[in-house]
């Protein structure tokens, strides 16, 4: 008798320990923390405990940034003064500058969004072209637009006919722009088919997104430290210092929307960071939205703790002039875009040995120092003697060891196209060691070594062909594709697949 | 209590008969079947699914009449039986040659699908890149040459003309994956250092819509995340679409100015 007890003495308490430690998570992710210790640069860190006032500091820094940003369930950015009258809000990204929005959704990009929406919501306009609104298949991961549509659906029905069949006598708009009076069956689906279309996710919906898919990684409070962060090479990223690296831009930039677009678009290859593109358009620009909301309020935290450590005082003032300068980083990004005028310049032999030289020179590219003469990322300079004097990896700005790009893989995580290329060479990887070419390679020079860079992983398909040339039964000569010197190379390397 | 465990054992075999009946009307059943051999594979579950049928009955019957019939009922002696080689024999010989039946009956659909000699002729119109946790299809880009400076990369997105045979390549970067698109009735693993030739073929009147390109092969922690769409479009919307990425590749950047 006495053991039954203990066991389920012993049960109760596990699960009481148990379901505490998932308060306990579920705590965190309800309200933001302040991170414990920030990062200033390769060699420094300042750490919250060491902030004068110690933990009596926390509570004005956390009043402060929620004041500036919200809580995970309603994240929510400051306005400041001037934006009021300018009528700027970048918590309607989606509405147009000067009308309480921000403008950043451009009018092209509706008409995508809009697009792409269709597709997402595809059944549930079958049903309302159908006639059946009650039956409209619930909006997933859109309670707002749900809530929007449940009360769009309800002023239409209000009025009744006797016949029970929903009148679309005129309604007054309720809430301009999203309502507008329904005077007939025809006008309703028309403007049910707008509400759906021109969907725009709010901060809550992102909020939730991110919590679903992007927390377990990036953390609460985009920190990179997730629950599933400790198993992941590359770390995933800590929005705080507002660096990203795959960007367009030079100068060290903060991105812009599109660069964080394409990221979460695209996943960062061969990075635990997957591709989003399963999400819809919408989805992605809330979640972007999301991202920046994090990093402004991570780097204002950064930069107010920093003031602290000076012994400031955490004035209205200081608060809101820090938060402006933050926000002017985010705004001025554009301005750092890298392009080039004119056709990007095909590959020729010539330019492929141009660009050789460039990268094997030491005043010049100095490419080969970190990546190997071969490309092959194993270069000496990514190494340092530590003070015992035994060769490490050198570091990142979030100290994470680096491993040069193995160029001769044809893996380029911020994207492979040639303007890609030409990008990271003009603009270097914002927190890496990977520096911007400089200012004496002219323009064509650079393009010579993307030509010699790409060079070097290009295949000229001897694989797939291979392996297809079987039923042939040729022995390898030929497809009317990729014959060429290459091609043989590339034979005589996989050959084994033949047999 | 005879009685009750036979109505159970009766009760099962119609319940699993019953799902498989309401299966359509509950949205249960098959996705939409869109290439040429889909119906071919369709036909080959349809009969297997009937000859399961049919013997599910047959088993659950003679099982609920034995418990039935054969359950104790008084204190007689249980009776040895060495068996009936007759009995014995069929019911060996019967269930064979299905096997067998089966066995050469999907011979031929296999080797179409699957056997690299009855590969259409078609140039491969990309390689499909499968790694923890992405799908990245590789275009070759205007040149037609794959592994060049101009290749075409989409993630997690595979345009393909319907109406012809598409013919691709199947890679994998690092673990085990399974290139699975449920309504083309096409799955196969993605083998690291193999690279596997496949194909389909959309029937035309299955164009214009997006198809889900799933991972069949827990890969990782992320295999839930590891879903791509493929997207079959006629063969003017594709070629449209890949001048649009052609026309990317060699972007100069001057459109991303805002």
């Amino acid at each position: 008798m006495r053991r039954i007890h203990l066991a389920s003495l012993i049960a109760t308490c596990g699960l009481a320990l148990l379901s505490s430690c998932d308060i306990q998570a579920q705590a965190k992710e309800r309200s933001y923390s302040l991170a414990e210790e920030y990062r200033i640069n390769k060699e420094l860190t300042l750490y919250l405990e060491d902030v004068p006032g110690g933990e009596t500091a926390e509570g004005p820094l956390l009043g402060a940034l929620e004041m500036l940003c919200g809580t995970p369930a309603q994240p929510q950015l400051m306005l400041l003064g001037d934006w009021i009258d300018e009528g700027y809000d970048p918590n309607y990204p989606d509405y147009d500058y000067g009308d309480s929005g921000s403008g950043e959704i451009g009018k092209a990009e509706k008409a995508l969004i809009a697009e792409d929406n269709a597709r997402v919501f595809a059944v549930q306009l079958k049903s309302i072209e159908g006639g059946d609104y009650e039956g409209v298949v619930p909006f997933r991961g859109a309670p707002l637009l749900q809530a929007k549509w449940d009360e769009f659906l309800a002023d239409a029905l209000e009025d009744e006919d006797e016949d029970g069949s929903p009148d679309f006598s005129v309604e007054e708009s309720p809430n301009p722009p999203d309502y507008v009076p329904v005077d007939s069956e025809d006008v309703f689906k028309k403007e049910a088919r707008t509400l759906l279309t021109s969907w725009y996710p709010r901060f809550q919906d992102s909020a939730e997104l991110y919590r679903l898919e992007c927390l377990h990684c990036h953390g609460t409070e985009g920190t990179g430290d997730g629950s599933t962060a400790p198993f992941l090479y590359p770390r995933p990223r800590n929005y705080q210092p507002g660096i990203f690296k795959w960007t367009a831009l030079k100068d060290k930039a903060h991105p812009r929307r599109e660069d964080l677009y394409k990221v979460i678009s695209e996943g960062s290859y061969t990075s635990a960071m997957p591709a989003f593109r399963r999400f819809s358009r919408a989805q992605i620009h809330g979640l972007v939205d999301m991202v920046r909301l994090l990093s402004i309020r991570g780097e204002t935290e950064l930069l107010l703790a920093l003031e602290m450590s000076d012994d400031n005082y955490l004035t209205p003032a200081l608060v809101s002039q820090t938060y402006a300068d933050v926000w002017d980083k985010w705004k001025s990004a554009p301005d750092s875009l890298i392009f080039y005028e004119g056709e990007v310049p095909s590959p020729s032999a010539e330019s492929i040995a141009l660009g050789r030289k460039h990268f094997m020179d030491p005043n010049g590219g100095n490419c080969f120092s970190c990546h190997g003469e071969k490309g092959l990322g194993d270069g000496t300079s990514a190494w340092e003697a530590d003070e015992d004097g035994i060769m490490q990896r050198i570091v990142d700005d979030w100290g994470e060891e680096i491993i040069p790009r193995n160029l001769t893989t044809g893996i380029f995580r911020g994207g492979r196209r040639p303007i890609d290329i030409y990008r990271r060479l003009t603009g270097g990887i914002n927190g890496t060691p990977m520096p911007a070419v400089p200012d004496t390679l002219t323009e064509d020079d650079r393009w010579a070594i993307v030509h010699y860079v790409l060079s070097l992983s290009e295949t000229h398909d001897g694989r797939g062909l291979d392996s297809i040339r079987m039923r042939k039964g040729d022995g390898g000569h030929g497809d009317g594709h990729g014959d060429d010197d290459a091609d043989s190379h590339a034979d005589s390397h996989d050959s084994d697949e033949d047999h | 209590m005879r009685l009750l465990v036979t109505l159970l054992l009766v009760l099962l075999s119609v319940l699993g008969v019953w799902t498989f009946y309401t299966a359509e009307e509950n949205g249960w059943w098959l996705v939409d079947a869109v290439t040429t051999y889909a119906p071919e594979i369709d036909d080959l579950f349809y009969l297997i699914l009937w000859l399961v049928t049919f013997f599910f009955i047959a088993t659950e019957g003679a099982l609920a009449w034995f418990v039935f019939k054969y359950s104790k009922k008084d204190d007689s002696k249980a009776v040895y039986s060495h068996g009936n080689h007759t009995l014995e024999l069929w019911w060996t010989l019967i269930p064979a040659g299905l096997l067998l039946l089966i066995a050469f009956k999907q011979m031929g659909t296999w080797a179409d699908i699957k056997y690299r000699k009855n590969l259409p002729t078609e140039a491969p119109i990309a390689h499909v890149w499968a790694s923890q946790f992405d799908w990245r299809i590789q275009y070759p880009g205007a040149d037609g040459v794959f592994g060049t400076w101009d290749d075409v990369e989409s993630p997690h997105l595979f345009v393909v003309p319907a109406d012809e045979n598409v013919v691709f390549i199947l890679h994998s970067r690092d673990v085990l994956h399974s290139f699975f698109v449920p309504e083309f009735r096409l799955k196969q693993d993605a083998v690291p250092g193999m690279a596997i030739p496949m194909w389909f073929n959309v029937e035309p009147e299955h164009a214009d819509r997006t198809y889900d390109l799933i991972c069949a092969e827990l890969c990782g922690w992320g295999h839930y995340k590891m879903a791509g769409r493929v997207e079959v479009r006629t063969r003017e919307g594709f070629d449209e679409w890949m001048a649009e990425q052609e026309a990317n590749v060699m972007s100069n950047g001057t459109e991303d100015q805002s």
